[in-house]
């Protein structure tokens, strides 16, 4: 694989991503389709020129798959505590105008986090005629520490069926860690390689 | 000379006498002084008869000399058992007695010759009869022991020697131990058997030689060890991994339909199970088939199947599928992340050849999933090789870059984006890492089983590859009404996943065991305006250039080869912006006749003026899409003079409600020739009013939120050569660095338009600037 490869992958490449820019943005982000930037190459950087001067998109030039016709945008309402609701506002826009669409929210991990008594798990509704978006509010109460998750589903009626997506919103609580889900068992091989060994059934 | 003489004289004396003694040979001869000189008498003494071993004297001094000489005697044995004689040369010798064994005798015969100074001699003879009175026994070896395999013959040499002269041995080899064999010649020094079919754990014979040699029988053992035979098996079988389709109109994952497919091309290697040592290494077929010879018989081993593509030469390529998620402080760089394998259960090569299979299995627990998720790897990994496959047809040499393809059953959809601890914003390409990232939790979307969706990010490396993309990304969705590079790039993509999987319909499922998902028809594109800005176009317009299955006008086929050599070729060095005008317009020159006409139909379906088109897509008429009629999309390029006049050009949001900042007339293209190098200064001023506006200021204050910001970035075949992007409100002013005679392109956007904070809700959503360009 020595072939001189011809690197020329759009203005994505040559704009700068770092863990900074990770570490930098606060609990809020914008769903679905967020761009990550990518490292920069020999060329000129967007962001070196400006780098302090204007914040860059998150994912400004991600080469990603076509999205469902919604995207999510989210904030996390203060600083979220155990046993506290702690409320995140939500934007979900869609490019299908004005047909209502179907907003859920799933827990999956019921000794991290559990609805309000009063939080509907499911709502349905379409954009006010002069916006754009749909705006919701779900209140969570977090049961422990650690980066918890809501899963926040959309999904629209069209012609062709229901079509959906679906997203996670991250809920950081104190400063513990993702629970990560264990998938085999990593091992070294026979050249001290890193695997994960996976087992059939 | 004298001696000589006289002794023949003597013989024939001798002769015409016919003198016969005791002794013989004696003789008379005249001496020197004339007188004659007489002969001895020669007398070996009686005989004898002896025992065995004991010492024997020989005696002559009965021999004598007439005229008083003095005699010289000789002793020689002409007799019988050599032996060993001593003082030979006087009148008395000696020796031992040999070993004769009891019960035998032999007789020995010894003369003396007697003579005189003249030389006249005289021979007498003596018999000593030895008798046996006691037996020696023999000395036996059975040989040294042996190592041998089941079923060889085995040669048994056996040694024996026995000082009694006269015994005749016999030999004769019995079996002691061990599972019992038929000996051949066993009466004789040296048998031979044909060593049993022993167990893994091999056998000890034991044979015993019995030498008898008439009064004694003497014995020795020699021990045979017989081992397992060195079996040499061959192991082969074919590797599959389950392969979960989608339901109907892509909502959610069908798993009462699993498909057991086969694992192709991947790296299958036959593991020790005691050592952990790999015993060695293949790849599948492409029918999954696998196969090691001579692997040792009886050995526990199990099978692994690495998720990885590896192929030196030509074509040549290297793929490996690896989990991204490492939330330790100190993570090991992307590449050296764990690479996916399955491994099956240990079994036993025995002694034949056997055949084993592996399947890797989805995990799935009927209503999620309750085991190892073993199938995503090879999923991904199959849906790669069918995009390699595609490109092979239309360069069957192609060297493909390596490329990393990154999931995890933690790789969540969110934002923002955290690669380690699997927090991406979607499934996406970056090609500074030649990388895939894949969405994996089973709590909001997995990808491992959505192939298009594989293949769709696949199509991105090979842009990277292979060809060239000037797609500016972020956020899409069908429909949309999207940047003419991002169009193309994302219609590419989807249209190479149709065509390397055979199957126009791309899916994109979500939550498995839900229902959960969306679908594109690549073959019947029905969303949003059709045309160069909408992603379905572009994917339909590729996809019918391909397919043979005739819809509309779609009632030909070019195949993939004008398509790869368009895109590897004219469409990697365009002056312009990869769009479907650079890519259309290259790929008909490379076609003619019927082939012509066909691109033209399936362009012109999808409402592109085919017959005068260019890279520019100069000659486009107008749009139809709303909102606006289209503001500030046409002329796709504007000429941008390099005089210093100044021109006014316009962007908007009209078709960007998600305020992504990529959708179509957002971007402004610029197009600019320069015929001798020079320097050049950018001047960007907003002509449009941003008023004040009701929104708090951002906190903290870091920028004026309230305002315009023009960006420019110029490029030359792709790569950018300068760039405007300062943080100023409403205008922009840079300096370019030497740009050689060439032309360039450049884009002209509003930046507030994909800022992550948002512009006001008062804000615009059209902004107009006055632009020049002037030479330093």
């Amino acid at each position: 694989m020595t072939r001189l490869r011809v690197k020329i992958m759009n203005r994505a490449k040559t704009i700068a991503f770092s863990a900074a820019v990770t570490v930098a943005l606060s609990a809020c982000g914008k769903g679905d389709m967020e761009e990550t930037g990518v490292e920069t190459e020999t060329k000129l950087s967007k962001n070196a020129l400006e780098v302090s001067a204007k914040p860059e998109p998150d994912f400004d030039g991600t080469i990603a798959k076509p999205g469902s016709p919604f995207s999510v945008s989210y904030k996390v309402i203060g600083t979220p505590i155990v046993g506290s609701p702690v409320t995140v506002e939500l934007r979900v826009t869609s490019t299908l105008g004005p047909r209502p669409l179907k907003v859920s929210y799933r827990i999956n991990d019921a000794s991290a986090m559990m609805f309000h008594e009063a939080q509907p798990s499911e709502v349905e509704m379409a954009p006010a005629a002069n916006e754009k978006f749909i705006a919701q509010q779900v209140t969570v109460v977090p049961q422990r520490e650690g980066r918890l998750y809501l899963n926040v589903g959309a999904s629209v009626e069209t012609d062709d069926g229901s079509m959906s997506s679906m997203m996670a919103i991250p809920i950081q609580v104190g400063s513990g860690g993702r629970d990560l889900e264990e998938n085999g068992e990593v091992q070294l091989d026979e050249n001290g390689e890193a695997i994960r060994v996976l087992t059939p059934e | 000379m004298t001696s000589r003489f006289y002794s023949r004289v003597a013989v024939f004396a001798m002769s015409v006498l016919g003198l016969a003694a005791c002794g013989g040979g004696g003789s008379d001869s005249p001496d020197n002084n004339g007188t004659t000189n007489r002969a001895p008498t020669a007398n070996a003494g009686m005989d004898q008869s002896v025992d065995e071993q004991t010492s024997i004297t020989l005696d002559g001094t009965g021999s004598s000399d007439p005229d008083g000489d003095n005699l010289t005697y000789t002793w020689t044995q002409t007799g019988g058992e050599s032996v060993a004689l001593a003082n030979g040369s006087t009148a008395q010798a000696s020796f031992d007695a040999p070993d004769v064994g009891i019960g035998s005798s032999t007789t020995l015969t010894f003369q003396l010759r007697v003579a005189d100074p003249s030389g006249a001699s005289n021979t007498s003879n003596t018999d000593v009869v030895v008798n046996g009175v006691s037996n020696s026994e023999p000395t036996v070896s059975a040989g040294a022991d042996q190592a041998v395999t089941e079923l060889a013959t085995v040669n048994l040499s056996g040694t024996a020697s026995d000082t009694d002269i006269g015994d005749a041995l016999t030999y004769t080899w019995t079996q002691t131990s061990g599972t019992g064999v038929s000996l051949t010649n066993g009466d004789a020094a040296n048998a031979s058997f044909v060593a049993p079919d022993v167990g893994i754990a091999g056998e000890t014979l034991t044979f015993q030689l019995s030498v008898n040699d008439g009064t004694a029988v003497i014995t020795d053992s020699v021990n045979v060890t017989v081992a397992e035979a060195a079996v040499v098996v061959t192991v082969s079988g074919t590797v599959f991994y389950e392969f979960v389709p989608p339901n109907d109109s892509c909502r959610g994952l069908n798993f009462d339909d699993i498909q057991t497919r086969p694992i192709r091309a991947a790296t299958v290697q036959l593991i020790d199970a005691g050592s952990g040592n790999m015993l060695g290494t293949t790849v599948a077929g492409d029918n999954g088939g696998y196969s090691f010879s001579n692997v040792d018989g009886n050995l526990d081993v199990r099978l692994r199947v690495r998720a990885e593509l590896k192929r030196t030469g030509s074509p040549g390529w290297d793929v490996e599928v690896r989990d991204n998620v490492d939330t330790s402080s100190n993570p090991p760089p992307l590449g050296s992340r764990p690479l996916y394998v399955v491994e099956g259960a240990n079994f036993n090569t025995g002694g034949a050849d056997v055949t084993r299979d592996l399947t890797a299995t989805t995990g799935w627990g009927g209503s999620s999933y309750t085991g190892s998720r073993a199938a995503a790897p090879f999923a991904i990994l199959d849906a790669i090789y069918s995009g390699m496959q595609l490109v092979l047809t239309a360069d069957a040499n192609a060297d493909f870059a390596p490329m990393d393809a990154f999931w995890s059953v933690n790789n969540t959809s969110t934002s923002p984006p955290d690669i380690d601890a699997g927090e991406l914003p979607t499934s996406f390409y970056r090609g500074d890492l030649d990388s895939l990232f894949l969405l994996g939790d089973a709590g909001t979307d997995t990808e491992e089983f959505d192939d298009h969706v594989v293949v769709h990010e696949w199509g991105h490396y090979f842009e990277d590859a292979f060809s060239r993309s000037d797609s500016i990304g972020g956020s899409h969705s069908v429909g949309q009404s999207i940047d003419a590079r991002l169009a193309f790039g994302e219609g590419w993509a989807t249209a190479l996943a149709a065509m390397a999987l055979d199957d126009p319909q791309y899916c994109d499922t979500f939550v498995p065991g839900t229902s959960g998902g969306f679908g594109i028809d690549t073959e019947n594109n029905n969303s949003g305006s059709q045309g160069w800005f909408n992603e379905m176009s572009v994917a339909t317009f590729l996809y019918d250039l391909w397919d043979t299955n005739p819809d509309g006008s779609d009632t030909n086929s070019i195949g993939f080869g004008p398509i790869f050599n368009a895109m590897a070729g004219p469409q990697l060095n365009t002056n312009a912006f990869t769009t479907l005008f650079s890519f259309a317009t290259e790929l008909r020159s490379m076609v003619n006749g019927a082939e012509l006409a066909f691109v033209d139909a399936q362009l012109a379906r999808e409402n592109i003026e085919a017959t005068s088109i260019d890279i520019w897509g100069t000659t486009q008429g107008s749009i139809t899409t709303s909102p606006n009629q289209a503001r500030d999309v046409l002329p796709l390029y504007t000429t941008l003079p390099t005089d210093g006049t100044t021109i006014n050009i316009c962007t908007n949001s009209d078709y960007d409600s998600g305020r992504d900042g990529n959708k179509l007339a957002e971007y402004r293209y610029l197009r600019f020739t320069t015929t001798s190098a020079a320097a050049y200064t950018v001047t960007i001023t907003t002509t449009t009013p941003t008023p004040p506006t009701s929104d708090p200021p951002p906190t903290p204050p870091d920028v004026i939120r309230d305002q315009s910001d023009p960006d420019m970035f110029i490029y030359r075949s792709g790569g950018i050569v300068a760039v405007g992007n300062g943080p100023n409100e409403n205008s922009e002013v840079f300096t370019t660095q030497t740009l050689p005679a060439d032309t360039y392109v450049a884009d002209l956007q509003e930046w507030r338009f994909e800022d992550e904070d948002g512009a006001s809700s008062d804000f615009p959503e059209q902004i107009c600037f006055d632009v020049s360009m002037s030479p330093l």
